[in-house]
């Protein structure tokens, strides 16, 4: 029960119409750039188009950007606008509001991120590996991603400037340089999973679907650990 | 009926309340506590200064919102940080007006009793609701509601799980004198029942209402603890600066010191001269029949250090602007 209070005045916070509205609209124009490039001839394979189309439009734009929002914004809202006194302030494990948040986070991020991206890729190539491919490596960014953001928001008020630059310079130009870097990527774990189920070449596919998904479990696991353990020390307005 | 009545204190272990032992507090480098100590028991006390004194921070120390850098902060001898359970027994009105965007009165206050394991958060959030007297079936968010509203719905959450610590920051702040009133009597009664209120203001005559204890916080220091009226009396008794426009300002000036009316005398210019007086009832006395025995004209009699800056600068002993307090 004190869960799902949390949840649901965390929810009813980050989701104002503003976002939902914003994010489902950036979710339309990748389905109707898949329809255009449906419709229009190009020298790539259909699958290598849409394995493309969900790199560069799902996993490289929307879905972190959907996490970014919303993620940051589930505590980063109330602990700027001092509302989150009364969430913290109260003989509860306060683990729970970290979990409550990343819960939002993903709950919002699946339907306005990744289902946008799994159905421009359908689009594109309905067969089953490509549907599978952008589903598990969607999935795998939103799991990752809203755990990284939620932390963030948690961490610093500047949280959309931080989000910004660390999709910009460590995930997208880091951790292109090399493999050992892009071990600690969510977008190369992501890409990694796409290209082996789709069964594309991709540049940024570096290792392996069982190091991908270990490694994201594990990227999420430690993020939601430290917002935990966060919960304790930070100060509260 | 106030939540007080419909719900009842808790009953942790006995002991003092609240007790803080030599807590310091900076942030980024600014020292907002500085090395204070105090215990608060039972009934209602007052924690009186200027803003910038210091007494957020002690507020939120108090409750665990913020880790001292040094010195400690126990709740019925419980770390609130650390041991979450002690919370069950505190009831916070915090000093911010946000509330959660477009959540009405009874989701905001049943969530706080939710929060609490209340056993039944609907009939808590009703009753904490009618006791400071808002409209249960109102079904407007609360972010639309005036000032004073806003201030009896948090009122009510603080009140909801019937806690024995009442911790409020400026909680009288944007209300109408009769919601003050109500407020005051609302504290009163809580503090009557045996509850532990703690209540932060700049305004002396708020405090006054109270008929409270006291700790006097300026400049981050406890410059002042006990019962109101004896600080009150400490305050009234400190030396004054009284600021008199004449057209015989020297005249006026000599009369004075030669009566023994003031302890010194600054002239400002020909027609102003600012006075160090220690009794100013001798003072208020003298100075008019002294203007006419040397037929001079009053312009004007000013004090110049009433407002509760001064007064707390005085208490803490730190020198005014002019170095006279």
């Amino acid at each position: 029960m004190t869960f799902t209070a949390i949840l649901r005045t965390l929810l009813a916070g980050v989701s104002s119409r503003a976002r939902v509205y914003g994010l489902l609209a950036v979710g339309v124009i990748g389905v109707v750039v898949a329809v255009v490039l449906s419709n229009s001839p190009h020298g790539s394979s259909v699958r290598e188009t849409a394995a493309t189309l969900v790199d560069a439009y799902g996993l490289t734009l929307l879905i972190p950007v959907a996490a970014l929002v919303f993620g940051t914004a589930s505590m980063g809202d109330p602990i700027e606008d001092g509302t989150y006194v009364y969430l913290w302030l109260r003989p509860i494990r306060r683990g729970q509001i970290s979990m409550a948040a990343y819960v939002v986070t993903l709950g919002l991020v699946i339907p306005l991120a990744v289902v946008p991206t799994v159905a421009a890729a359908a689009v594109l190539d309905h067969s089953s590996p490509m549907i599978m491919a952008a589903a598990a490596s969607s999935l795998m960014a939103a799991v990752a991603y809203s755990a990284v953001f939620v932390l963030l928001g948690q961490v610093t008020q500047r949280a959309l400037v931080w989000g910004i630059g660390y999709l910009l310079i460590f995930e997208e130009f880091i951790c292109r340089g090399g493999k050992s870097l892009g071990f600690v990527s969510v977008h190369s774990h992501a890409v990694s999973m796409l290209s082996h189920t789709a069964h594309v070449p991709m540049t940024l596919a570096k290792f392996s679907r069982p190091t991908s998904v270990a490694m994201t479990i594990a990227i999420t696991l430690l993020v939601l650990g430290a917002s935990v353990r966060r919960q304790s020390s930070m100060t509260v307005a | 009926m106030t939540g007080a009545s419909v719900i009842p204190p808790s009953s942790p272990d006995a002991g003092p309340v609240v007790m803080a032992d030599r807590v310091t507090k900076s942030f980024r480098g600014v020292v907002a506590v500085s090395d204070v100590s105090f215990r608060i028991d039972t009934g209602v006390t007052a924690l009186l200064g200027p803003n910038g004194a210091g007494k957020s921070t002690l507020l939120r120390l108090m409750c665990g919102l913020a880790a001292p850098d040094q010195g400690t902060v126990r709740l019925y001898g419980r770390d609130p940080r650390a041991d979450t359970s002690v919370l069950r027994h505190l009831g916070l009105i915090p000093q911010q007006e946000a509330t959660f965007p477009r959540m009405r009165a009874l989701d905001f206050v049943r969530l706080a009793a939710v929060l609490h394991g209340v056993d039944d958060p609907e009939v808590a959030a009703r009753a904490a609701l009618d006791s400071v007297e808002m409209d249960h079936t109102d079904q407007r968010p609360v972010d639309s509601y005036s000032k004073g509203m806003r201030q009896r719905v948090k009122v009510a959450q603080a009140l909801v799980n019937g806690p024995s610590i009442i911790v409020a920051d400026e909680p009288l702040n944007g209300l109408d004198p009769r919601q003050r009133l109500r407020l005051i009597d609302i504290f009163q009664r809580l503090g009557s029942e045996g509850r532990c209120v703690v209540i932060s203001s700049h305004v002396l005559d708020e405090v006054e209402r109270f008929g409270s204890k006291v700790l006097v916080v300026a400049q981050g220091r406890l410059a002042a603890e006990g019962d109101f009226h004896k600080i009150r009396e400490l305050m009234d008794g400190r030396p004054h600066r009284i600021r008199v426009s004449s057209d015989r300002a020297r005249l006026l000036s000599a009369a004075l010191m030669a009566h023994g009316a003031v302890s010194g005398a600054r002239l400002v210019d020909e027609r102003t001269v600012v006075f160090d007086v220690d009794d100013v009832a001798t003072f208020r006395r003298s100075v008019a029949p002294l203007a006419r025995n040397h037929d001079a004209t009053l312009d004007e009699v000013t004090p110049l250090d009433d407002d509760l800056e001064s007064v707390f600068r005085y208490l803490v002993g730190a020198p005014g602007p002019g170095g006279v307090v």
